[in-house]
């Protein structure tokens, strides 16, 4: 019985074939390779996006900790008593000694410079060899800003609102070389210094 | 079998053909492969790196968190009285030497500095023993626990603190609250001190603070601290728990959190994050010269005035990647922000002496 099945099967002739067992043709396993590059270069595709997700998120969180600096300085400034609440602006009060912070957007340096405040134009003036500012050799030292950020801080009343002052602090980083992105901090601070400092 | 009776669909393919199928195979498989090794390569590359970013985001949260509180609960305590030889075991090689403080005493403050600590400082009573690692920065600041509801130590009738400043007596319902080796603050009008239980009797609801504790905190006797203080027990004072909050990098590259004051214990170790390479502290100051300049960040607290006045302090994390990556290389990552301490404004707005 085993035998005649085997001899059967030995003797098989290919016209017997079903067309269910004729295989791939050249055609159809080049296209199906094909499909499967496509397939793989969307998938390298996502995964080089994710990185591109990931550089940003890395960015946007140093950008906020730049942002947040800001606006913890802010409130250092007031509770001191360092500027008056009129001074945290972007135009220089009458008889102030501070200037103002200005409009543009600045570089972040790791120093604030003379007036012991970031974010002001003077933050890149080292005071030079001597260790004093307002001496000959002070110069503006390009290696205090930190590479690929600038930060721009907004100031504006809000109407009505003699008490309250809106800060708008920009961070422009660059997450992926050429391209920059923005990163906006608002927050609002309030003319409150008496009930922290007290004169 | 006769070729021409060949169905055309059964005709296999010739040598050219195969030679060329396997020819596009070979290649389309190379550039496969290519991009599948790249492709893993750059996933692992950011896997890594999120995660080093999510330490230092957690190692920047963490410590601004203290900053921020730090003072808290310090309000109208003018002087707080700390063995020398404590602050140099566990917080500083390099203590703010206060001239109206005793030799071997301490005026700690708020925020105590340790500006890039040298090689070889090992961590007091680390388990397992661990050092410092060299050219990070060290950090402590002190912050009331709000979780221990503060005792009232009346000075008359019965005084609570003896005359020698060694023993403490409180009332029955308080006893129970107190452990042998827990640290407490205790202050007066005349300042703070930190003490340690070295005993507790149930009976009599002494709690003793006598000389010898394992952290070196207790001084008794005629220049004791909390006999100072207390001026030999006829002051009112406030026994409450206050944390010594202090920050460090070991050399396993852990940035380590060490909490004194807090129950069962004199103090707790934790592990805020690995992989951490450098903490550095700025600290801007409120002084103005008489050239009208501010002063610039520090990074140490080098004298009384400075101690004061510190309002800012700018904290920069650096971290690496967990591991290697397959480049060979271990990239690391730097963060830097700031953060106003909300409570020296506070402590300076009382002192104005010291130039505010």
């Amino acid at each position: 019985m085993a035998i005649s099945t085997l001899n059967k099967l030995v003797n098989r002739q290919p016209s017997a074939k079903r067309s269910g067992e004729a295989g791939f043709t050249l055609l159809e396993t080049v296209m199906a390779t094909l499909v499967l590059t496509v397939g793989l270069l969307g998938v390298a595709s996502a995964i080089g996006y994710a990185l591109l997700a990931s550089n940003r998120g890395r960015g946007i969180t140093n950008a906020k900790m730049l942002i947040v600096a800001v606006q913890e300085q802010m409130e250092t400034l007031r509770d001191t008593g360092q500027l008056t609440f009129a001074e945290i602006s972007n135009s220089h009060v009458n008889g102030s000694g501070f200037t103002y912070f200005p409009t543009e957007f600045m570089p972040v340096s790791q120093y604030p410079g003379p007036d012991g405040i970031y974010g002001t134009n003077d933050d890149l003036i080292s005071p030079g060899p001597d260790g004093f500012y307002f001496t000959g050799d002070d110069f503006t030292d390009v290696t205090r800003a930190r590479p690929g950020v600038t930060r721009q801080i907004l100031i504006s009343a809000i109407p009505n609102e003699p008490l309250l002052k809106k800060i708008t602090v920009t961070v422009r980083y660059a997450p992926n070389g050429g391209e920059t992105r923005d990163l906006v901090g608002i927050s609002y601070l309030n003319d409150d210094a008496h009930s922290n400092y007290i004169p | 079998m006769n070729s021409t009776s060949k169905k055309k669909n059964e005709a296999g393919f010739s040598l050219i053909e195969m030679i060329i199928a396997l020819g596009v195979l070979v290649v389309l498989t190379a550039s496969i492969s290519t991009l599948l090794r790249d492709t893993m390569k750059v996933t692992t590359a950011t896997y890594e790196m999120t995660d080093a970013q999510e330490t230092l985001r957690i190692a920047q949260e963490y410590i601004n968190r203290d900053l921020m509180n730090a003072g808290d609960g310090l309000k109208s305590i003018s002087t707080i009285r700390v063995p020398k030889t404590f602050v140099q075991n566990y917080l500083t090689l390099n203590p703010v030497t206060d001239t109206s403080m005793p030799n071997g005493t301490i005026n700690l403050g708020i925020i105590t500095s340790d500006n890039n600590t040298p090689a070889n400082t090992a961590v007091t009573d680390s388990d397992p023993a661990a050092t410092v690692r060299s050219g990070s920065d060290r950090q402590t600041v002190l912050e009331l626990d709000s979780a221990f509801t503060p005792i009232a130590l009346p000075a008359s009738p019965t005084a609570s603190i003896n005359s020698t400043g060694s023993s403490i007596t409180v009332s029955a319902s308080d006893i129970s609250r107190f452990n042998v080796g827990e640290i407490y603050f205790v202050t007066s009008a005349l300042g703070g001190t930190f003490v340690a239980i070295t005993a507790k009797n149930n009976s009599t609801r002494v709690l003793t603070v006598a000389n010898g504790d394992d952290y070196g905190l207790n001084v008794t006797g005629t220049s004791g601290n909390l006999k100072i203080i207390s001026t030999g027990g006829t002051l009112p004072t406030s026994l409450m728990r206050m944390k010594m909050i202090h920050y460090y990098i070991t050399t396993d590259k852990l940035l380590m959190r060490r909490e004194f004051g807090v129950a069962n214990a004199g103090f707790r170790d934790s592990i805020i994050a690995e992989h951490v390479l450098n903490v550095q502290f700025n600290y801007s100051l409120n002084i103005v010269d008489d050239a009208g300049n501010v002063a610039q960040p520090t990074g140490t607290i080098a004298n009384t005035e400075q101690r004061l006045a510190v309002r800012q302090v700018e904290v920069t994390v650096t971290v690496e990647s967990p591991k290697t990556l397959a480049n060979g290389t271990q990239p690391t990552l730097s963060g830097t922000t700031s953060t106003s301490v909300r409570n020296m404004q506070f402590r300076q707005a009382l002192q104005p002496t010291s130039g505010g």
